[in-house]
């Protein structure tokens, strides 16, 4: 898919495919979407801990893109830029929803139905069985740790954002990211004793 | 990778190992729909650079928060009386100035007269003549502390009668001299009517002195002696005819002491005459 300029549209960088869009390529966009879709919603999923929420945040989030592409500077990396925008939009969210009911945890045990991409390659049914077992159990002491912990062990620990990164997310100090970031692993680490133990 | 990263090893390959999430396959497709629906319903509007319109729209925008509300309507109320005072107090204060056009005069009744001239207006008294603020002496028309032309009045000081000796001897411009002349003349004036009253034998007689009086009083007095007392006495029964003869009589030695003056003056006039023609006539001799 060559672009404007004749250069292969998937060769271009985040911050390239922007500046394309920006000037009116509506394929940079689709590429856009395409890179940044599944990273996303696996972000937001483990952030609200639950799918059908975090695809709505997502969807919200491009959506955001789209219509906001010429607030876009070169001051910080693409990556980060829209980071901020879906972990704000999933905070507005979950608030919203907060305000609405109380959570259930039925909610979050609610993976039955979607897509896992396994790392392990080979298909067996007690390998599944375990993996699906584990990542429920995770996910439900992720969901019980603090918002501010969670969100910075899921950036860190699970999309493997650099420090700088986070700092830029968040807008909080670097000090304030390690310490929480530290807080929120130890949290956990209490919640999955029994899984060490094992 | 740092010590606190190795502590969690376990924990954070447990997160990385964890299932990822995948968009299901018609997400693209919904987001699309998504987005074209928007457009056509016109919600979305692209964001445009903010250019100095808007930048200008939006201050005007923040100006008028309901949060500066209160803040900007103190400072409309404060413009507004600022304006109000400069103009109108102000314009007041400038016509009490211009009150300079003022003349005072006194008319002929000796009445004080205050006009207020208007601008370009010529001001005549009651002789048809015209007043400047140049006819009253030592003001101008923008003098007010100028002595009003009224005849002031005399201011008579209240005196206290038991002070009053004193005071008028500080105030006493007679010199001591003349004091003294004055007193010897008073004490001859005494001594003399003290000689009338006695008499010739210079015994005090009862009467005597009252006797004298009516001889010497005119026929007025008289007069009013019997309008005071409504009767005449006997005993002070006076002919007419003889007082008219003693006031001829009165009458004659002055006009022969006069007389007597006046020649003595004609002799006075007549020697100074001779003493200047003796020195006409030494100055001729003196020159020849």
């Amino acid at each position: 898919m060559p672009s404007a300029e004749g250069k292969d549209i998937k060769k271009l960088t985040d911050e390239e495919l922007i500046f394309s869009f920006q000037e009116g390529n509506s394929e940079a966009y689709s590429e856009i979407v395409y890179r940044y879709k599944d990273k996303l919603i696996n972000f937001v999923y483990r952030y609200a801990g639950n799918y059908d929420d975090s695809e709505d945040i997502v969807q919200e989030t491009l959506i955001k893109v789209y219509t906001s592409k010429h607030l876009y500077k070169e001051i910080a990396k693409f990556s980060t830029w829209i980071y901020t925008i879906a972990i704000n939009l999933a905070k507005t969210k979950l608030l919203k929803k907060q305000k609405i009911k109380t959570f259930s945890l039925s909610d979050t045990y609610d993976d039955d139905d979607k897509d896992f991409d396994i790392p392990d390659s080979a298909f067996t049914p007690d390998v599944d069985a375990n993996a699906k077992l584990l990542s429920k159990h995770i996910q439900a002491a992720l969901n019980k740790i603090n918002e501010n912990y969670r969100e910075l062990v899921i950036m860190r620990d699970i999309e493997d954002l650099s420090y700088e990164e986070i700092v830029e997310v968040t807008g909080l100090p670097m000090g304030t990211v390690k310490s929480r970031i530290n807080r929120g692993r130890e949290k956990l680490q209490e919640l999955l004793k029994d899984i060490y133990n094992e | 990778m740092s010590t606190d990263e190795e502590k969690y090893k376990n924990l954070r390959n447990q997160l990385r190992l964890l299932p990822r999430m995948r968009a299901k396959k018609n997400f693209d497709s919904r987001l699309f729909a998504r987005i074209k629906e928007l457009e056509n319903a016109k919600h979305i509007r692209p964001v445009q650079k903010p250019d100095k319109e808007n930048v200008f729209v939006n201050w005007l925008a923040n100006l008028l928060k309901p949060s500066l509300v209160p803040a900007i309507g103190l400072t409309v109320v404060l413009l507004a009386a600022v304006v109000v005072y400069f103009s109108f107090y102000n314009k007041l204060n400038q016509q009490d100035v211009k009150v300079s056009q003022e003349i005072s005069y006194a008319d002929k009744n000796g009445e004080f007269v205050i006009y207020v001239k208007k601008d370009g207006e010529r001001v005549y008294d009651e002789t048809n003549r015209e007043i400047t603020s140049a006819d009253i002496e030592g003001s101008t028309s923008t003098d007010y502390r100028a002595p009003s032309d009224v005849s002031a009045e005399t201011i008579i000081p209240k005196t206290n009668p038991d002070t009053y000796e004193e005071t008028h001897d500080k105030l006493d411009r007679i010199s001591p001299e003349q004091k003294f002349e004055m007193e010897k003349e008073s004490k001859i004036e005494s001594d003399e009517i003290k000689i009338r009253s006695k008499g010739d034998d210079g015994i005090m007689k009862k009467g005597n002195f009252n006797k004298e009086e009516k001889k010497d009083a005119p026929s007025n007095y008289i007069r009013e002696k019997a309008n005071d007392s409504g009767t005449l006495d006997d005993e002070n029964n006076i002919n007419p005819s003889q007082e008219i003869k003693q006031q001829n009589d009165k009458d004659e030695e002055d006009q022969k002491e006069t007389n007597r003056l006046a020649e003595r003056k004609k002799a006075s006039k007549k020697d100074s005459l001779k003493v200047k023609d003796k020195k006409i006539e030494g100055q001729d001799s003196i020159e020849k």
